[in-house]
């Protein structure tokens, strides 16, 4: 299972690697945009995005995503600090599928991933 | 406390990213003032917001705290539309250094324990200055919002902010040339033009407010072209403050999706689709209900003993949040800027360098020996040509002038000048020299600093300086230029200078001095202004005396291996030179070859290159071989033996002598043969080997070669005394 | 050396990157009649002799410095390094590239021969001997395989030098 990390910090990025553990293969991008090229040639089972980033920032990525093929066939985790209703209510009307609060618990993001996936971690 | 690899690995990354993270929310703050602090303020947001992020995880709970509480100050100046006075500038930067500190410490301990209780009292300044804020009649604005329609696009409008700040920037720089040289009636038409192209663009995405601001503007440029204003510095002021005024207002502006009752951007989902979606019932239960549906759907399934009521509570819930969330405030829009991983630079780099060797591989291949090869050879210089050709771009995509930065600078001085109320002819050299990228990043910080401490500490009042005989107004003079292996850049100022008592006494006093420092050499008394926490402003000003800032200098500075020295005369004035390491820098250079080995000399060092006649050479007392060129007794250096070689070149009239010039002195250097003139990239010789006297670096030449830099002042030093 | 045998030896070298096997495999190479050995995982590849930029100033054993595709890398000739007499470069005459806390240096060696195991209880303390020419000093250990006895050298002490240091 491909699993894509969206995340500008390669802190948070590491951090996400490593509580999916090493059943699964993760693509890293830096932002939004690369994300877009990443989806557009590879095959991703799965994304966990961030909001905050430059160039593309993960709504935007949501918009975008959303006009491509793939669009509503990758499950998409959203993983941001923003604790606001409305950014939550607009990633989830965009067609993120999920939304988790940094920090997050381990478990919490393995269940998400197992749900959305079918797969167990 | 034991903690896994992973986790330190995790650690290590989170203090790197950190430090870059606050030197950015650093410089950024710097700005603050200069130009438009809502992106200031938003672009440090978000810095702070990811740093908080990871330490969420990590449980640094102290540096979550404290980022935490910055963010909610940084919302009242964002959202709330309060002005940041000195006070908040100040606590902000506080911050940073206390986040600076904590990840220092995290560096070394792994955790951020023992920053409790700096943290606490951080963190309720930090409180305390927002009630006041909010207490505060400050500005509350509503963001002007461009709403996508049939024709606009969101993608549109974003284009069109972006498109308005670059028009801005172009007219502020056109403008601030105007000050510095003359006055130019194509320059005020460039400027008209720009503002001009912007009004039309925001008429069209429906912005009045910045259509009348931009209008306005458009006016005062009409009458000063007409001659009706004067078109002295007041002018230039209000023109500038003009533009500040649109541009802030277009950095407000948002692209929004519309939002209220009418909006149609947010399709409505079906109840039933929401649930499949969820997992919570499958589709054939859905359909089965519809076929029946009397009742509301949700109610259905729920009797059908097909979903359960929590699941369907939850839908509807999320149906309802999803038609007003549309309606949220929609991410402002950022300028976006191209940004390459250096990595991938690098990478790009060494492939270069690899082509080029397996292209010198083939054409000098023994297969071909002998053979007739015509079209081949044809075929080669083409593709010989195209290689030179990414080799050159791929040196230049780092290098940039120092241009950009300097224009900046030329702004902050204008700002400082009228905020301090100083006079000052600004005069600006080399800004076409160029650096690495990098490198420019890291020594934006120290300049800013410089200028400021020049300003604020280093030049009089315009009453002190007339009864000092000076001018009214204080010279700065920003200087860039290559010297050798190393570019300098300078900032001198005609003020007071340093005052070497009051340095010594502040040193004292906090314990940096041991004794009266009578003996220290001025050089060393200079040096403590870089330490940090020092300053000894008397008066403090909101734009320096904070006490942050100098040691800034120097701290970026180590970073890329550079050093600043000063030089100060009391009443005379004083000079900072930053004094960067060239190395990744390109420069012209005239490579030589002596026996085996290649030798590159930098261009700007070399004075001329000439045959000698042996009667040229004459002999000093001391044994030592002089040049006589026209008059000139210049010393002969032979390379091959300060080096150590088997030269083809023994006598001197069968080299060749390149007259080189560096610190004033002179010296004839004789090599075998002039290979050619070429641009270089330095590369620092490998870390094994330390520093080699005489030799700056090396370089890769075109063939795969290496030339070794000749580093003409320490040659001479080496050589001459 | 042959480039079939540089390719071999690359093979042997990439065989398995893992640290945990590549801890007991050591690459041999000749100088003079002596057979040496260094540790696999400081090796980063094996080159044939190239053109060598003659630095000033350096002990003898320091040759110059190479081009190895845009990185400069420095070269000891383990011949003067261990003060034997030197001896022209020809067809066998190797660099062994290595990389030793982050930096590349080149060793150039007679020639080089295989790689080989050799389990750490296989690997005795070298006796306190003193050798004509000087390279005891570099020596971690003696290594047996089968009959034979194996030196292994100390890359970290073969790039110690006082002079060097700044």
């Amino acid at each position: 299972m491909n699993i894509l990390v969206v995340d500008d910090s390669v802190t948070m990025r590491k951090i996400v690697v490593l509580a999916l553990g090493n059943k699964v293969s993760v693509i890293e991008a830096e932002n939004g945009k690369a994300a877009l090229e990443i989806t557009s040639r590879e095959q991703v089972d799965l994304m966990i995005l961030d909001i905050n980033m430059p160039e593309l920032n993960g709504l935007d990525f949501l918009k975008e995503f959303g006009k491509t093929p793939k669009a509503g066939k990758v499950p998409i985790i959203m993983l941001s600090t923003h604790t606001e209703k409305e950014i939550q209510d607009q990633a989830m009307s965009l067609g993120a599928r999920a939304f988790l609060t940094k920090p997050f618990q381990k478990p919490e993001l393995q269940a998400l991933v197992t749900g959305l996936t079918g797969q167990s971690l | 406390m034991h903690i896994d690899d992973d986790t330190k690995e995790i650690i290590v990354s989170f203090v790197t990213e950190g430090f870059e993270r606050l030197d950015d929310a650093e410089a950024r703050l710097g700005e603050l003032g200069a130009g438009d602090n809502e992106a200031v303020f938003s672009s440090v947001f978000g810095l702070f917001h990811s740093v908080k992020g990871s330490a969420g995880f990590l449980n640094f709970e102290n540096v979550k705290s404290l980022t935490h509480d910055a963010e909610a100050l940084l919302e009242v100046f964002l959202k709330e539309k309060v002005e940041a006075g000195p006070e908040s500038i100040d606590t902000l930067l506080e911050t940073v250094d206390l986040l600076r500190a904590m990840i220092e410490e995290i560096s070394r301990e792994y955790h951020d324990r023992r920053f409790a209780e700096p943290v606490q009292r951080q963190t309720a300044k930090i409180r305390d200055l927002v009630s006041a804020l909010r207490g505060s009649p400050g500005k509350i604005s509503k963001p002007p919002v461009i709403t996508p329609n049939e024709i606009i696009t969101c993608d549109m409008a974003e284009r069109f902010l972006t498109e308005t700040m670059e028009l801005l920037d172009q007219a502020e720089s056109l403008v601030l040339e105007m000050e510095s040289r003359s006055w130019n009636p194509e320059k005020i038409n460039s400027v008209f033009r720009a503002v001009h192209t912007v009004k039309g663009n925001a008429g069209f995405f429906g912005c009045a407010d910045l259509e009348d601001l931009c209008m306005d503007l458009e006016n005062l440029l009409h009458q000063a072209r007409s001659g009706n204003t004067p078109r002295g510095d007041a002018f230039i002021t209000q023109v500038l403050g003009r533009l500040d005024g649109i541009r802030s207002r277009a950095a407000e502006t948002r692209v929004g999706g519309g939002g209220g009752p009418g909006n149609k951007a947010v399709p409505y989902r079906p109840l039933g689709k929401i649930l499949v979606d969820m997992g919570a019932v499958d589709e054939a239960e859905v359909e089965k209900a519809l076929e029946q549906q009397e009742k509301p759907l949700g109610e259905l399934l729920v009797e059908a003993g097909a979903a359960q009521p929590d699941d369907v509570s939850r839908a509807l819930e999320f149906q309802k949040t999803m038609a007003s969330g549309a309606g949220a405030d929609a991410e402002a829009v950022r300028r976006k800027n191209v940004r390459v991983d250096t990595a991938k630079l690098d990478r790009l780099f060494d492939l270069v360098g690899e082509l080029i060797t397996a292209e010198a591989m083939i054409i000098n291949s023994p297969d071909l020996a002998g053979l007739k090869l015509d079209a081949f050879r044809k075929s080669y210089a083409a593709l010989n040509k195209i290689t030179r050709e990414l080799q050159e771009t791929a040196m230049m995509i780092r290098m940039i002038p120092l241009e950009g930065i300097f224009s900046k600078m030329n702004r902050l001085v204008r700002d400082l000048s009228r905020k301090s109320g100083k006079g000052v002819d600004f005069l600006v050299s080399g800004a076409d020299t160029e650096m690495d990228k990098n490198i420019i990043e890291q020594i934006s910080d120290p300049l800013v600093h410089i200028i400021r401490n020049a300003i604020d500490h280093g030049l009089e009042s315009a009453a002190e300086r007339t009864a000092a005989g000076k001018s009214e107004k204080g010279r700065l003079r920003l200087e860039a230029r290559y010297e050798g292996s190393e570019i300098w850049i300078s900032l001198e100022d005609d003020g007071r200078g340093l005052d070497r008592n009051r340095i010594l006494a502040k040193a004292s006093a906090q314990g940096l001095l041991q004794g009266d420092g009578a003996d220290l050499e001025d050089p060393e008394v200079w040096r403590f202004i870089f330490r940090p926490g020092f300053s000894t402003a008397e008066t403090v000003s909101d734009i320096s005396g904070r006490g942050v800032g100098m040691d800034v200098v120097s701290k970026n500075l180590e970073k890329i291996r550079g050093r600043v020295d000063i030089k100060s005369e009391p009443g005379r004035g004083s000079q900072f030179i930053l004094k960067i390491p060239l190395t990744m820098a390109i420069i012209e250079a005239i490579t030589v070859r002596v026996g085996d080995n290649l030798y590159s000399i930098p261009q700007g060092d070399i004075v001329e290159f000439f045959r000698v006649a042996p009667d040229q050479i004459v002999l000093t007392g001391k044994d030592e071989e002089v040049v006589n060129l026209r008059g000139n007794l210049i010393p002969l250096v032979r390379l091959f033996e300060v080096f150590g070689l088997k030269p083809k070149a023994r006598n001197v009239e069968e080299g060749i002598l390149i007259v080189t010039a560096s610190d004033g002195r002179k010296a004839c250097l004789m090599v075998d043969e002039v290979v050619g003139s070429h641009q270089i990239v330095i590369k620092s010789l490998s870390e094994y080997l330390g520093e080699v006297t005489g030799l700056s670096g090396c370089t890769i030449m075109g063939d795969g070669s290496v030339s070794f830099i000749i580093d003409t002042a320490g040659l001479m030093s080496l050589r001459l005394e | 050396m042959s480039d079939a045998l540089i390719h071999d030896m690359h093979d042997l070298i990439a065989e398995d990157e893992n640290e945990d096997t590549q801890a007991d495999k050591y690459l041999f190479f000749k100088i003079g009649k002596e057979s040496y050995g260094i540790g696999i995982k400081y090796i980063i590849e094996i080159i044939e002799l190239q053109k060598i930029a003659e630095v000033p100033d350096m002990p003898r054993y320091v040759k110059g410095v190479i081009n190895l595709r845009g990185k400069v890398i420095p070269n000891i000739d383990l011949r003067l390094r261990f003060g034997m007499e030197e001896r022209e470069y020809d067809d066998r005459t190797c660099i062994v590239v290595t990389e030793i806390d982050g930096v590349s240096i080149g060793f150039i060696v007679d020639t080089v021969e295989e790689v080989m195991e050799i389990t750490q209880d296989n690997i005795e303390e070298a006796p306190p001997f003193q050798t004509r020419s000087g390279e005891e000093k570099y020596i971690s250990g003696m290594g047996k395989v089968g009959e034979q006895v194996k030196i292994l050298l100390d890359v970290e002490k073969l790039v110690q030098d006082e002079r060097l240091k700044k």
